[in-house]
């Protein structure tokens, strides 16, 4: 009997490739011959062995990119070759990590175990924190963790070969003083920003199914500024020590590049869904406008503050310091947040109607205003731990997520904002009933 | 239906367009503070030359044996400079800096070229007693009108890398 093709194989994995996957390759091309270049400029202008780590820099980048596709096609895509995806993106990260240690190493002779010790569970939970705030549609850990990682090793990478250039083209002829601090805070602030934005942009471009909306954005673009943060503190403790942990892994934890990054992230995910493709663009460009200039408001005005010669005063300014400039700036992240997380509620309460009034089973209409509220949910799920022990409450996780996962493609199949077939949704259909019905898929 | 997509996101919409116009204006006085800070029409065309970096002797104020690139954190470092080439009446001072942070890591001036002596060393400050931090530093000769610098005439760079 000739075998015959399921009739929602077109859905996911899906067999139409986007012309954002291009744009998307274009986008990494582009960011790795920039590094190619600009390392080859800061080895002939700088003459200095110290820019030899960004030629490695250049081979961690390509290295870790060829890595985090790999995981991402054998994870998303193509499950059927999973393992040798797994394994072969497994050599590269392993062979990136290698270098990068022995970069690290190599300039500051020791590389500082303590500061990755202490700062991998602050890092770790901050992380954990803003993943659980995205409470209607959690993103996946391997997303999360990819999007830390190239905040941690490329964006920190690209940063300091753009701004070794700006150094040494720009900075070079400025006096030391007040001018050169406004020139290397605008330096840091664009040279930073932009390789975190270009993070969150290949998320956007490359994983849409699971970029939603401004909430989405603000939760990677967070998660790339954690990573950065997490990297800029295990150096700086090498200079500043025990002092630098404090005020990046506490105090500036969410105060500083997890907020500018976020503000490029809401500005992605709103570009996300508005209509039209200048509206998209004013958007994307306002959260990187406002992203650079909250961190350069942040690096040339943090000087002006008064520096008590008392040290509990001091201690007291700092934080002072860091709710003054990087608050306002968290406040605006936080706004968003909440009025994105608004926007999916109402949303979502409106297609879980429309979905339980198909009568397809996959939403029972005395399921809705459950699903609709989080605290309900998690009243549900804690009534079926206590009836049916640890393997009820999993299942009705499982079910709770495969439901709101189709609403959202409703949603966004409304919003005429997906393009992918409509077998998706069917197929995302079927895996709620199979998970409600106990069927193995 | 394009109206009723933007009406459901028009909050964020609005909110983030806001935000990046606040942007443009705090990068708007961050460039008229740059430009108060480096006034044009200020370069006269003299250069300094900076000789190099050499070990320092704390105790007798002197440089020792030959020039390097880079010095390691346990090791006391200083610039010399060829004040002599510059006009013994231009006001000029020598500074350190620490990386891209300019923080000032010590330094001579301003004061007369023609009054340093013709190669006085510059010897880099580390901010502790526990040795001089790793990084990047900055040795730079700056001509100055009253108290403020306003023209850069030299600058070199040099590592300083951990290790005992």
């Amino acid at each position: 009997m000739a075998s015959v093709q399921p009739l929602y194989q077109a859905a996911n994995p899906r067999p139409h490739r986007p012309p954002r996957y291009w744009l998307a390759l274009a986008l990494g091309g582009a960011v790795v011959a920039a590094m190619l270049v600009g390392s080859i400029i800061d080895l002939v202008a700088l003459r200095s062995t110290i820019v030899l780590l960004d030629l490695l820099g250049v081979v961690i980048v390509g290295l870790i990119t060829f890595g985090s596709w790999l995981v991402i096609v054998g994870v998303d895509r193509r499950p059927d070759i999973r393992r040798r995806h797994l394994v072969v993106a497994g050599i590269a990260l392993s062979l990136a990590l290698g270098i990068w240690l022995l970069g690290v190493n190599l300039l500051y002779a020791g590389l500082n175990f303590a500061g990755v010790l202490l700062s991998l569970p602050t890092t770790g939970l901050a992380l954990y924190l803003i993943r659980r705030l995205d409470y209607n549609e959690r993103e996946p850990w391997r997303l999360i963790l990819v999007a830390a990682g190239w905040g941690a090793v490329v964006a920190t990478t690209l940063a300091i070969i753009f701004e070794a250039m700006w150094s040494f083209s720009i900075d070079g002829g400025l006096i030391p003083g007040p001018g050169l601090q406004v020139s290397t805070a605008f330096s840091a602030a664009l040279l930073e920003e932009t390789p975190k934005g270009v993070a969150v942009m290949l998320l956007f471009m490359v994983m849409r199914n699971e970029f939603d909306d401004v909430v989405d954005g603000i939760v990677y673009g967070a998660a790339v500024g954690l990573g950065f943060n997490f990297m800029e503190t295990v150096v700086y403790m090498s200079v500043g020590g025990f002092g630098q942990w404090i005020f990046r892994q506490w105090l500036g934890l969410f105060l500083g590049h997890a907020t500018y990054t976020a503000l490029i992230g809401a500005g992605i995910g709103i570009a996300r869904q508005v209509p039209g493709l200048g509206r998209k663009a004013l958007t994307i460009l306002s959260g990187f406008i406002i992203a650079v200039a909250a961190h350069f408001a942040w690096d040339a005005w943090i000087w002006y503050f008064p520096r008590p010669s008392d040290p509990g005063l001091l201690l007291l300014s700092i934080p002072a310091q860091y709710l003054a400039v990087d608050g306002p700036f968290f406040i605006a992240v936080a706004a968003m947040f909440i009025l994105g997380l608004r926007i999916e509620g109402r949303a979502l309460a409106r297609e879980l109607a429309s979905e339980a009034a198909t009568g397809s089973g996959a939403v029972l209409p005395q399921e809705v205003p459950v699903l609709v509220s989080p605290a309900r949910r998690f009243e549900a799920r804690m009534r079926m731990l206590s009836s049916r022990g640890l393997q009820g409450y999993l299942w009705l996780r499982r079910l709770q997520r495969a439901q709101l996962d189709l609403v959202l493609e409703r949603w966004h199949r409304a919003r005429l904002e997906i393009d992918e077939p409509l077998e998706a949704e069917l197929r995302l259909r079927d895996k709620v009933l199979a998970i409600r019905y106990g069927v193995r898929t | 239906m394009p109206d009723q997509r933007l009406a459901e996101v028009r909050p964020v919409f609005r909110f983030i367009v806001a935000l990046g116009a606040a942007g443009l204006v705090i990068l708007g006085v961050g460039l008229l503070q740059f430009i108060n800070f480096e006034p044009p029409g200020q370069h006269t065309g003299l250069q300094a030359r900076i000789l190099g970096f050499w070990d320092y002797d704390q105790k007798t104020g002197a440089i020792t044996g030959d020039p390097k690139d880079h010095f390691k954190t346990t090791e006391r470092l200083a610039a010399e400079v060829d004040w002599a080439a510059l006009p013994p009446d231009l006001l000029v001072g020598g500074h350190w800096f620490l990386g891209g942070f300019a923080l000032d890591a010590g330094g001579v001036g301003p004061a007369r070229a023609g009054d340093f002596g013709p190669k006085p060393a510059v010897p880099l400050q580390p901010p502790s007693d526990r040795g001089t931090p790793p990084g990047r530093y900055t040795f730079v000769v700056e001509r100055y009108s009253g108290l403020k610098p306003v023209e850069v005439l030299a600058r070199a760079s040099v590592l300083v890398i951990g290790g005992r």
